[in-house]
């Protein structure tokens, strides 16, 4: 609470700023009730010029800039400059200038002369210059410092597309894009969120594609934010969603920059922050759920097929074990006699209804995958998996299941993985509880209750004001051509509908096939 | 959250919401009412009889053409005064709580029989229609998102009733005219009843956003509504003939039970899966209806709408529970056939009479 009053109290000097003395000690001395306390910012002074030196004070972040280059073509420079002094005095504008334009190297450079502004550059991470009797400060960025480097994202793998993932540097992101986009309509706007972590936040678009109306929406939500700390994209996500009590993913997680491209390609807003691997597109929309970059990349037919195939994914992952206890326990003349009897020679020995049954394996299953993101290394999913195995094994033998439960739940688990999108897996593993609750109580009623309600669930839904179920919900027959299926490139003649555009040409009809 | 796009519809949604409305539970038991007079020439009746309904539909819009943002609360107000439109309404009002009613009890008497025998047809009633004040609650775009998107199970599910063709006898549908004008034209008075749905126009017109496309997208969807009912009453003639179709109370959803299709074993409940999403739409589109005349009614705003459609829900469970068995559903399904001759032609007519004679003596000013 105390901490937090203190804080509050910053932030009201921040509002009225005072200007900085220009008496160099008594800059030191109302800096310091700023800097004292923390013991990774580092005040070095040394003297400006070999003849008539002049004290100056160079402050900075240790750990967050270049030092190397610091020392050399920031401090070693105005070191060595013959005289110091000839400067000073009522032209001291001229002497920044001069050491601006002259002695240091830094491509951005600005001057300062209020003292919550000076602050806040310190714990921004630039590097602030002090000179003894000029009233202005010179603040140079110079970003540095150890982080990730390229490398192929977690989980949006890829056989034929580019690897290079996104990483912590808003920076780096934004540069990775550009290099895959190097058009001039391309936008990025930037601002600053959370009152104590100040986490660059990028939005991104081109021009003369994206709708006027859906950026100003983006801006004006990311714009009413307010809140103390952001460290993933992930936070930001949950603040500016339609409908945040609505569990399916509404906003589309990107980990590779190809993608965040092709999103910005389709009208879309792409949104960095700061320090977070993941990029969000807005507005999003369902089936780009059960989609990857290798649709794209690959011949149409093998797009289609895989998209086709994760659409059974979804249902396996979501309906699946619904789907055996309404069967199991209520409608067993729809399972074929052949089949049938096996199914309930094994079941005859499980002592519990298939519910229970079920919802137990369930439970492994979940808590299997838990532990496997906590196992050490990459062979964690492995371990899980085996461990999964010789449990069903012993399960089987203890007679607590039947075979054919755990074929259905291992099968809707590995759909589950199967679902390209993050957010939409976990979305899934928690939709198949309702599922099983409507199935165990209403049998193959309730499963088909319990789809019809998540389909006036998703009709319902908005991302950035576009409807989510597009183009299925409101039916936009010229969009189906990118959906399940997916068709040949030259058919996506037209930016897809369903996101509004002020430019929907793409490319011209183009001549299919060499002419013999 | 209440903004005006919630409550609006693109042409192409209203057509999905027509033949939304007007195919429901009512085509399981169409091939046997129609069957009943007029044999094996029933189809022709089906066919003949969407004929009242297209004239209904071109009634409807020729009026509201003239008041192209007013649902039927206000145009008779406009052309009658407080009180005549109060009573107009409330009639138009009880009529969609039938309507939604039948169709949900009909559903949920199916589904007691077929899928949940051991439960009481209240409870299904009670999760029909909390399904449908879910679907409701928050506008009419909703709903046809809802009904664009679950067209694609009418097509399947009619698809599935294909098969069936194997058993088919087409000698059972000869001679054709054999039943004679006057059966024909019997049975043509109960088909008219099937194609109750245009009426909804009343309320849909004034949120379609093109309106010049209304009667057009109309038309066609009478088009797939005549079309599908034909192919079921043809099928079902054609397995069963017309007089064993007479002693089965919903012929069609025999048509999937004699289908033989390997893997599935019973290809019936498949069916009535993929129906529970295709019969709560009527349900979903009339208690829309009913629950934004009823505002209207009160004269409050949009932003109230939710709480109208958790009051219509409620008067269409206490309707539909009103009948004891199967029969009395089906006698109060015949008065509400009438019901939509007063409503979708006799109201349209009068009003337009009313609209016509005003706007010759002077009151209402020549758009």
């Amino acid at each position: 609470m105390h901490l937090f009053e203190k804080a509050h109290k910053k932030n009201q000097d921040a509002d009225k700023d005072i200007k900085l003395p220009s008496d160099l000690e008594d800059k030191m001395q109302v800096l310091k009730s700023y800097i004292n306390d923390s013991g990774d910012i580092v005040v070095r002074s040394f003297y400006l010029g070999t003849v008539q030196p002049v004290k100056a004070v160079i402050i900075y972040m240790d750990g967050v800039i270049d030092t190397q280059f610091l020392n050399e073509d920031i401090i070693k420079p105005l070191m060595k400059v013959r005289n110091g002094s000839e400067y000073i005095g009522d032209r001291n504008k001229a002497l920044l200038k001069h050491i601006q334009n002259r002695l240091i190297s830094v491509g951005q450079v600005r001057k300062q002369n209020m003292l919550m502004e000076t602050v806040q550059s310190i714990f921004d991470g630039h590097v602030v210059l002090m000179i003894e009797n000029v009233s202005k400060v010179l603040v140079m960025n110079i970003h540095g410092g150890a982080s990730r480097t390229l490398d192929e994202p977690l989980l949006d793998k890829t056989v034929s597309g580019p690897r290079e993932g996104f990483i912590e540097d808003l920076t780096t992101n934004i540069a990775l894009i550009r290099r895959k986009l190097r058009d001039p309509n391309l936008a990025v706007e930037k601002m600053i969120i959370g009152r104590r972590t100040r986490t660059e936040v990028g939005i991104l678009y081109i021009k003369d594609i994206a709708k006027k109306e859906m950026i100003n929406e983006v801006r004006k939500r990311l714009k009413s934010i307010d809140i103390e700390g952001i460290f993933s994209t992930g936070q930001i996500n949950q603040l500016i969603e339609d409908n945040p009590y609505s569990p399916l993913p509404l906003y589309r997680e990107i980990e590779r920059a190809d993608i965040a491209a092709a999103q910005l390609l389709e009208g879309r807003a792409v949104i960095l922050a700061n320090q977070s691997p993941l990029a969000i597109s807005c507005p999003a929309l369902f089936e780009e759920m059960l989609q990857t970059g290798d649709d794209y990349y690959s011949k149409p037919q093998m797009g289609t097929m895989m998209r086709i195939f994760r659409y059974i994914a979804f249902f396996n992952a979501v309906s699946l074990p619904a789907l055996y206890i309404s069967l199991i326990s209520f409608r067993q003349e729809l399972i074929p006699y052949d089949l049938l009897v096996p199914i309930a020679k094994s079941r005859s020995e499980v002592p519990f209804p298939a519910v229970v049954e079920v919802l137990f394996l369930e439970g492994i299953i979940q808590i299997i995958l838990e532990a496997g993101i906590r196992m050490p290394g990459n062979i964690g999913q492995t371990i899980g998996v085996v461990s999964g195995i010789i449990l069903g094994q012993a399960i089987i033998s203890a007679s607590l299941a039947s075979p054919a439960v755990i074929i259905v739940i291992t099968v809707s688990a590995i759909s589950t993985f199967a679902i390209p999108n993050f957010c939409m897996a976990v979305t899934s593993r928690l939709l198949k509880y309702g599922f099983i609750f409507a199935s165990a109580t209403f049998g193959i009623f309730g499963f088909s209750m319990a789809w019809l309600f998540f389909i006036v669930h998703l009709t319902h839904q908005t991302s950035m004001g576009i409807p989510y179920f597009s183009p299925y919900g409101p039916l936009i027959l010229s969009d189906i051509k990118d959906t399940f299926v997916r068709m040949p490139i030259f058919y996506f003649r037209k930016r897809p509908e369903s996101i509004s555009n002020n430019n929907s040409f793409r490319q011209k009809k183009m001549e299919k096939g060499i002419k013999k | 959250m209440t903004n005006q796009t919630q409550f609006q519809i693109t042409p192409r949604q209203y057509l999905f919401i027509l033949t939304g409305s007007a195919v429901g539970a009512g085509i399981f038991s169409l091939p046997r009412e129609a069957g009943s007079d007029a044999l094996q020439d029933s189809w022709i009746a089906v066919i003949i009889g969407v004929f009242p309904a297209l004239l209904s539909l071109v009634l409807i819009v020729k009026l509201c053409k003239n008041y192209p943002d007013c649902t039927l609360f206000e145009i008779t107000e406009i052309l009658t005064g407080k009180w005549i439109a109060l009573i107009f309404t409330t009639g138009f009002v009880i009529y969609t709580f039938f309507i939604a009613a039948l169709s949900i009890r009909i559903f949920s008497e199916i589904t007691s029989l077929f899928l949940l025998t051991h439960t009481p047809v209240m409870v299904i009633l009670f999760i029909y229609l909390l399904f449908v004040v879910y679907a409701i609650k928050d506008g009419t775009q909703y709903i046809g998102r809802f009904n664009e998107f679950i067209f694609i199970f009418l097509i399947l599910s009619i698809l599935l009733m294909l098969p069936s063709l194997s058993r088919a006898y087409y000698t059972n549908i000869l001679p054709i005219g054999g039943a004679g004008v006057e059966n024909t034209l019997k049975a043509f008075l109960k088909t008219t009843f099937s194609y109750a749905s245009v009426e909804v126009t009343f309320v849909y017109y004034s949120m379609v956003s093109e309106k010049d496309k209304i009667l057009r997208h109309g038309i066609v969807a009478m088009g797939i509504t005549a079309f599908i009912y034909t192919l079921v009453t043809v099928l079902c003639i054609l397995v069963f003939g017309a007089g064993t179709i007479q002693k089965i109370i919903w012929p069609p959803i025999l048509l999937y039970k004699i289908a033989d299709i390997p893997i599935i074993e019973r290809m019936d409940l498949l069916f009535l899966l993929l129906w529970i999403t295709l019969a709560v739409r009527p349900a979903i589109n009339y208690s829309f209806t009913s629950a934004y005349s009823i505002m209207q009614i009160l004269r409050l705003k949009e932003n109230h709408f939710t709480l109208f459609s958790f009051i219509s829900g409620v008067c269409i469970f206490l309707i539909a529970i009103i009948p004891q068995n199967l029969n009395q559903v089906f006698e109060i399904a015949t008065y509400s056939g009438y019901g939509f001759l007063v409503i979708g032609i006799g109201y349209p007519i009068i009003l337009l009479g009313i609209f016509l004679f005003e706007r010759k003596t002077g009151e209402i000013e020549k758009k």
